[in-house]
């Protein structure tokens, strides 16, 4: 099922990360037993393992799945936008992402500065891919891995906040 | 403002900060008098003040004789006790220097500080146009306002001055929501920065200028700009008061052409007088970005927030979606229940015929049983 856009507008994630595009595929991210909704907060001790994304579709198309902070280092200046925090190709319809290959490993959020969104983004493929990773993670262009992949506009996206925590929590 | 006034400015030093017509030249009694006659009930008396409070008094008296010479010229030099030629524009507005409250300062009673002018001895040479003579001043009522402020460190009129400990103030307490700065007739410098500080808000956020809102909050606090050519008295106050003042202003252009400011604002020719001051003019700029800064952290948490909500609701809209289909399902399925079992019930005839139907083209033994159990089920229909 297709998910709303609204949110991402709003959150200026479609504008900021990706184009506007009509949701095709469903995509559930759940950082251990609870989905995630668009736009959450979550601690980054509860985000420092990835997360299980699966997704809908046919089997025999194959996704990529990525993962960016366009908030690094700080919401204010986001001089390193995106941040690269995943990539993960090949991954069949109807499975999940640890069902692909994995081309950047997973990078927890960490937040320095600031509530930064992290925003999971998937395509589909038209074929089979082979990506290289960038060399660094900083300054990620989403768009610009799409063009180059020939991946299109986004089927799925789905993007949480992060801060960071306090080094001494009373409670 | 005219560079002649700039030149006395720097050239003077200690020369007095009042024009005629203005009310620092008023002593402490004349002032009180001067508030009585105005109605203006103080309810207080200076001595048990805070400084915040006096100045924001002066302020008010101003204000109220700035209205007073906008309609009729003559009762500003009425209210005033100076003489001497008369000023550029609206003179009750003019004011040199910058006035400076740090929070130390803002929090005294006047009589304290008054005892600690008594206790540091006659006043230097720059406290205003008087001879540093202590028996000439016994008491606080005979004081002017003008050396009072001076004495007290509230004004300088040295601009540069006055932008080093701006400065000072800023980086000390970088976001102590109460020191109030009012930088008067450097006005000028001020709104030149508007014209840069309004480029970057409305470039980033697409809100109402800072510089303006700024403004507008000045005239709220004195609603007679009248002088506002001669010289405009801006009040920053730090970011978070600021913000919420601009919240509550709505548009500053709005204000400036509202009847509280009954003369257009002249924007390029306050740009035009653009003087030195660049240590004022940075901190400002500092400030404004600050608040652009925080204005648009506002916005993105405001966002952040709507974003949410959205999709919260969508989620619990798909959801009401979902169980009402649900239900529907279920209700349809209950149904379709029910209405077998009538069936059965009011027309066993089909059944029953269904049964031998089917009894009659079966063979042996199931035509039998089920020809029984039949009849045994509906034994009052036979």
């Amino acid at each position: 099922m297709a998910r709303f856009v609204d949110p991402l507008v709003v959150g200026r994630v479609i504008g900021e990360v990706v184009d506007l595009f009509v949701p095709s595929i469903s995509m559930t991210v759940a950082y251990g037993p609870k989905d995630i909704s668009n736009g959450c907060l979550l601690k980054p001790s509860a985000t420092a393992a990835p997360p299980l994304v699966r997704i809908s579709g046919r089997r025999n198309d194959l996704y990529t799945l990525i993962m960016t902070d366009p908030d690094a280092p700080s919401p204010s200046d986001p001089t390193m936008r995106e941040y690269l925090h995943w990539i993960v190709t090949n991954i069949p319809g109807g499975t999940d992402a640890s069902k692909g290959e994995e081309v950047v490993e997973y990078m927890g959020p960490r937040p320095p500065v600031g509530i930064h969104r992290y925003v999971l983004v998937l395509f589909e493929q038209k074929t089979r891919v082979h990506a290289e990773a960038p060399r660094e993670r900083a300054n990620f262009n989403t768009r610009a891995f799409a063009a180059a992949h020939e991946l299109g506009l986004p089927t799925a996206v789905v993007y949480f906040n992060a801060q960071k925590e306090p080094a001494n929590r009373r409670r | 403002m005219d560079p002649k006034d700039g030149e006395r400015m720097g050239a003077a030093g200690p020369g007095p900060l009042s024009r005629q017509g203005s009310i620092y030249s008023l002593t402490f009694d004349e002032f009180q008098n001067t508030l009585g006659g105005m109605g203006g009930g103080l309810g207080k008396d200076f001595g048990s003040m805070n400084m915040d409070e006096l100045l924001r008094s002066i302020w008010t008296a101003e204000e109220s004789q700035a209205i007073a010479s906008a309609s009729a010229s003559a009762s500003a030099s009425a209210a005033g006790a100076g003489a001497g030629p008369v000023g550029d524009g609206g003179a009750a507005l003019q004011r040199q220097g910058s006035l400076t409250l740090p929070r130390t300062l803002s929090v005294k009673t006047v009589d304290e500080v008054w005892r600690d002018f008594a206790r540091e001895g006659p006043p230097g040479p720059t406290a205003g146009g008087a001879e540093p003579q202590p028996n000439r001043q016994p008491t606080l009522g005979e004081m002017t306002l003008e050396e009072f402020l001076v004495r007290a460190g509230v004004v300088r009129d040295n601009p540069a001055a006055a932008a080093a400990a701006a400065a000072a103030a800023v980086s000390a307490q970088p976001v102590a929501p109460r020191p109030i700065q009012a930088v008067n007739n450097g006005a000028s410098i001020f709104f030149g920065n508007f014209g840069g500080a309004n480029d970057a808000g409305a470039g980033a956020m697409g809100f109402a200028p800072v510089g303006i809102g700024d403004q507008a909050m000045g005239n709220g606090l004195m609603p007679g700009v009248a002088g506002m050519a001669g010289g405009a008295v801006t009040v920053v106050s730090p970011v978070d008061t600021s913000v919420a003042q601009l919240d509550s202003m709505g548009k500053g252009n709005g204000d400036l052409s509202s009847p509280m400011a009954p003369v257009p604002y002249p924007f390029e020719g306050v740009i035009r007088g653009r003087r030195s001051g660049a240590g004022v003019e940075k901190v400002v700029e500092r400030r404004q970005r600050r608040m652009i800064k925080n204005r648009e952290s506002a916005a993105r948490s405001r966002a952040r927030k709507q974003a949410y909500t959205m999709e919260l609701e969508a989620e619990v809209q798909k959801l009401k979606e979902q169980n009402e289909e649900l239900q529907k399902k279920q209700e349809e399925i209950m149904e379709m229940q029910k209405n077998q079992v009538l069936e059965v019930i009011s027309n066993p005839y089909a059944q029953k015929k269904r049964c031998l139907r089917r009894t009659l083209t079966g063979f042996g033994e199931p035509k039998f049983l089920l020809y029984i159990s039949d009849q045994q089920s509906r034994m009052y229909q036979c």
